[in-house]
């Protein structure tokens, strides 16, 4: 025994050491998101553009200010960058600005402008479209000719004038009053772009952005809006309401169980002895999580936490069962007590080890999950469990030693009295109760429809999120989750593919199921294609009696037509190569589009711009699919099916186990092995059917849930069961109870909904499980004593 | 693949759209802004215009026919174009030239469209500002919307030949029809790469557009109202 005590000292000194440092370091514990997203099954290809997507924008924010007045709007944007600028936390502001972006454009392409034809161009002079020259005349001849007659020489025909507009994104703000800016019908918007030159999940740095923001919202004038956009705004938001929720929820569970022990053994001593195995377990927990996991999620604590609270189980059944009544042989034999205080200890040590078994399987169901965050999260409550149960096991034998712990005894008498008029399930009227409950749960759960919407893993506020969306629609942003992802044997290759891609693309932008696209080929056309337009304009427009000649002929412009021919001749074939793309500034434009090369092969990303409709996503999948190495992503019906999937197996998963549950308790309990498997199944189905009563949405996370209450459930019924309802036991699984409510009943508060549900499922739950375990256990003297005992 | 530690969905929703964004700021903001200096826009600017708009014919459907002549440096002679325009408040601008070539093309709220024979051919979209500034000043120009031509420039100007500073004796000749004319200097630097200025002239309609282009190249429009 001592040896055991040592061990378990020099491990647990080990861990507080370990922790200390860790913490003292100033570890941050990771806020992000993400960490709750599933990993779906995903391609190589989809997994390189979700990265490449990622990383280039985890450091942007992006601020629009609202106004119907003009030149206030302009006074408090300069306000507001300035007050960003002056907090030194961003690396990059731009709001004013002033160089032209068509002019750069221009200057970059202009040797290469006869290799590059939009498609519409390249259709027309391949079919010889006769009304070519007239257009450009039009045109050449309205005021739109201060666009274009400039460069009559170089592009008579407005064809390079032509691909600039196809190709060159539009960006609906524009500058004024050195600001860019959007008008509307009602409003003016003033675009602030920045980058934040810190980490976005860092938490210290995250508080000092936020309150520079707050600050500099803070100054706007009142009728000035602020919409802002960015990852750092949503990863901020998530750890605020984690430390919140760590803070309201770990607190108030520690102070009421630490309220619940003192009415019950009213003893200092018996408290801290009870409450020992949790801080124990926490800390065991935290530290081997640190060692194993590269970052601690908040919302791990914020669960593990409160999910530790489970562990004063084993004190406390440790505490009930060490009580003399129970152990009368011992009774008078103080100097004896340590031998007893083991002897206690060997009495619980199997509904203590079943009870720890049976928690640490349904974690490890948990584990399963392919939610990284909920991995995390079982893996830190397996580990304070069995942390809390080796303190039970190695420390209280030893620290109970001394002398036994006196018991609140007005409670075990009132718990006594509400024992016997429990009812039982041998009588007929709780046996025809049940059935029809059991009957009605199950009809009930029948019909229950999964939700497996992507919003449940939302845990940003729907404000964040709509002013989002309302900031995206203004900057006429690509559609965020949908987009296609190429593979090419070679740059080439994949340039080519993207150019067969687009025209289809071309196709749907034409019907009206798709708005636009972005893609890299229109910048950096293939070199099959960089050459063929060089040769259709040789054919063609500067061919002898070719549209050249006639433009000048319709025009009256003869004097044009020999320099024009000679601009064409003097300008060679110049093939624009990737890297002279990715060399100029006005590349960053298309950074996130192209991949580039991994394992041999290259990829590239194609976004889209205003899906139009379900039946247009539909049909951009079945034209990926058509394609080789060409894959249509749409991250929200994935993560969507994700779920769905993963709720179906769940439930499989679920029955699997009362299945694997029943056959072990079974070697154990024989024929009564139902006494203890009943409780927890049937709680299970009473929460179900509470919940599809109130209208909530069943999810997976409800599913897993209910794995825990199968843990639970099924530790109080053994442990009722193995002690023949003895009072102490129900003292212990009703303290239990309560304690578990307080620590999951609180999270049920959470706002984040992952929380919540698993709060509101087990919530409800143990209370089912509590209200149903004594029914089914096998009712034998300490029952028949309670009904004798006056009160 | 090892598929741990990948990031969400959730974070593609920023990258796709602020990678564009800022991408896009980024290249039209290279430089830090150097504004020029507004001069300070002094009461006789104002009066002058609200003089003008006094004077001028102002309805809603405005029509008549243009000569243009497109002044380019590399060519003898400048392009010569005539046609009839339409401007309604609904509609938008149509323009449309018969001479040297047949060619109507519409200035609206959204864009400009081209049309050959009653074939749309052409269309470009208001969310492309360089080009869709030409349709918009033409439009403000010919209704005589001053507010939307000052978001864009800075206007100066004389009445009846007089310079700003002695135009107090429109009140005197009410009614007469004296000619006026307005400078529009660019504000943004954007506009500031093409645009030197352009001027504009009128009695009780406006008569003249000139744009004069950074290149010496000048398009001069002349109006003569239904």
């Amino acid at each position: 025994m001592k040896l055991r005590f040592y061990c378990w000292s020099i491990l647990v000194l080990a861990c507080a050491i370990y922790l200390s440092i860790s913490l003292f370091r100033g570890y941050h514990f990771d806020s992000s998101i993400m960490a709750l997203l599933p990993e779906s099954e995903q391609s190589p290809a989809e997994v390189l553009a979700t990265q490449h997507l990622v990383n280039a924008s985890d450091r942007r924010l992006i601020f629009l200010l609202r106004d119907s007045d003009k030149p206030r709007s302009a006074l408090a944007a300069k306000a507001f960058a300035e007050t960003l600028n002056d907090s030194q936390l961003f690396s990059n502001i731009q709001g004013q600005s002033s160089a032209s972006a068509t002019a750069s454009w221009q200057a970059f392409y202009q040797a290469r402008r006869y290799q590059l034809l939009s498609g519409n161009s390249r259709q027309r002079l391949q079919s010889n479209d006769p009304t070519l020259v007239d257009d450009s005349l039009g045109r050449l001849f309205s005021p739109l000719a201060s666009l274009v007659a400039g460069q009559l020489l170089d592009d008579p025909l407005q064809l390079f004038f032509q691909w600039q507009l196809a190709v060159i994104p539009a960006f609906p703000f524009t500058l004024e009053d050195g600001w860019l800016t959007r008008t509307d019908d009602e409003h003016h918007y003033r675009l602030i772009a920045t980058e934040i030159s810190g980490n976005p999940y860092d938490i210290i740095y995250q508080k000092q952005v936020m309150s520079t923001l707050a600050k500099a919202e803070a100054a706007l004038p009142p009728e000035t809006t602020l919409l802002s956009s960015g990852l750092m705004l949503h990863a901020a938001h998530g750890a605020k309401q984690a430390i919140g929720e760590i803070s309201t929820i770990g607190i108030g569970s520690a102070l009421g169980i630490l309220l619940l022990l003192f009415a019950c053994f009213r003893q200092l001593r018996a408290v801290v002895i009870a409450f020992l195995p949790i801080v124990v377990g926490c800390s065991f927990a935290l530290a081997c999580s640190l060692f194993l996991f590269d970052s601690v999620h908040l919302i791990t604590l914020a669960f593990g936490a409160g999910l530790v609270g489970v562990a004063i189980d084993y004190s406390l059944h440790f505490l009930c069962a060490h009580n003399p009544e129970d152990v009368p042989e011992n009774k008078n034999a103080e100097n004896k007590s340590q031998h007893q205080a083991s002897s206690v200890l060997r009495s619980i040590l199997p509904s203590l080890s079943m009870g720890l078994a049976s928690s640490v399987l349904a974690y490890a169901a948990q584990g399963m999950a392919p939610f990284p965050g909920l991995r995390q999260m079982a893996a830190f409550s397996a580990l304070g469990l069995i942390g809390a149960w080796l303190t039970v096991v190695c420390w209280l034998p030893v620290l109970q030693a001394s002398k036994p712990i006196a018991f609140n005894t007005a409670l075990i008498h009132q718990l006594k009295s509400w024992q016997s008029r429990w009812p039982n399930i041998e009588s007929l009227w709780l046996k025809i109760t049940l059935a029809t409950l059991t009957l009605s749960f199950a009809t009930l759960v029948y019909t229950i429809e999964g939700n497996d919407d992507i919003r449940l893993l939302q845990t940003s506020p729907p404000e964040l999120l709509s002013e989002d969306i309302a900031v995206q629609q203004l900057l006429g942003a690509a559609s965020p989750a949908r987009y296609l992802v190429l593979e090419g044997g070679s740059v080439e290759a994949l340039l080519q593919r993207e150019e067969v891609l687009t025209e289809k693309l071309d196709n749907a932008i034409n019907v009206g199921q798709i708005a636009n696209y972005m893609s890299t080929s229109q910048f950096l056309p293939s070199q099959q294609r960089q050459q063929s337009n060089h040769s259709l304009l040789e054919k063609t427009v500067y061919a002898p009696l070719g549209q050249l000649h006639q433009l000048a002929l319709r025009g009256q412009l003869t004097g044009i037509e020999a320099p024009a021919q000679q601009a064409f001749k003097d300008t060679p074939l110049n093939i624009l190569q990737l890297n002279d793309w990715l060399d100029t500034t006005m590349s960053e434009l298309t950074t996130h589009l192209w991949i580039g090369e991994y394992q041999g092969h290259y990829y590239s990303l194609i976004t889209l711009f205003g899906i139009k409709d379900t039946e247009a996503i539909a049909q951009l999948d079945q034209l990926a699919q058509t394609l080789k190495g060409v894959e249509f992503v749409d991250r929200i019906a994935d993560i969507s099916l994700l779920l769905a999937n993963y709720r179906q197996q769940l439930t499989q998963w679920l029955v699997l186990a009362y299945g694997l549950v029943l056959t072990l308790t079974t070697l154990r309990y024989g024929r009564q092995a139902w006494r203890v498997v009943s409780a927890p199944a049937l709680a299970s189905l009473a929460v179900l059917s509470l919940l599809q009563l109130s209208g909530s949405p069943i999810t997976v996370f409800h599913g897993l849930a209910l794995l825990l209450v199968l843990g639970i459930g099924l530790d109080a019924s053994i442990f009722l069961q193995d002690s023949d309802n003895s009072p102490y036991t129900w003292l212990a699984v009703t303290l239990s109870s309560l304690t578990t409510l307080l620590a999951f009943g609180l999270l049920a508060l959470s706002s984040t909904p992952v929380l919540h549900y698993f709060g509101v499922t087990v919530l409800l739950g143990i209370i089912c499980v509590w209200l149903l375990a004594p029914c089914f256990v096998t009712r034998q003297t300490p029952c028949q004593k309670g009904v004798n005992t006056p009160l | 693949m090892k598929t741990s530690g990948r990031p969400g969905w959730k974070h593609i929703l920023y990258s796709l759209s602020l990678s564009l964004v800022i991408a896009n700021i980024f290249i039209v903001a290279k430089s830090h802004s150097d504004t020029p200096n507004q001069p300070d826009k002094n009461h006789t600017t104002n009066a002058l215009l609200s003089a003008i708009i006094e004077q001028v014919t102002i309805s809603d459907k405005i029509e008549g026919s243009f000569e243009q002549r497109k002044y380019i440096h590399i060519l003898p002679q400048p392009l010569l174009s005539k046609g009839v325009f339409q401007l309604d408040k609904k509609t938008g601008l149509v323009w449309q030239i018969n001479t040297p070539v047949s060619s109507r093309i519409v200035f609206d709220s959204a864009g400009i469209h081209q049309h050959q024979k009653g074939q749309a051919v052409w269309e470009i979209s208001n969310d492309r500002p360089g080009v869709a500034m030409i349709g918009e000043l033409m439009r403000a120009a010919l209704s005589y919307d001053w507010p939307l031509l000052e978001n864009y420039f800075f206007i100066n100007g004389s009445i009846n030949g007089s310079s700003n500073s002695s135009i107090s004796d429109v009140s005197e000749t009410q009614g007469g029809k004296q000619q006026w004319a307005l400078t529009l200097t660019p504000k943004e630097t954007t506009l500031q790469k093409t645009i030197k200025h352009i001027s504009l002239t009128g009695e009780q309609t406006l008569t003249s557009l000139t744009l004069f282009e950074v290149n010496n190249d000048r398009t001069e429009i002349t109006f003569d109202m239904l």
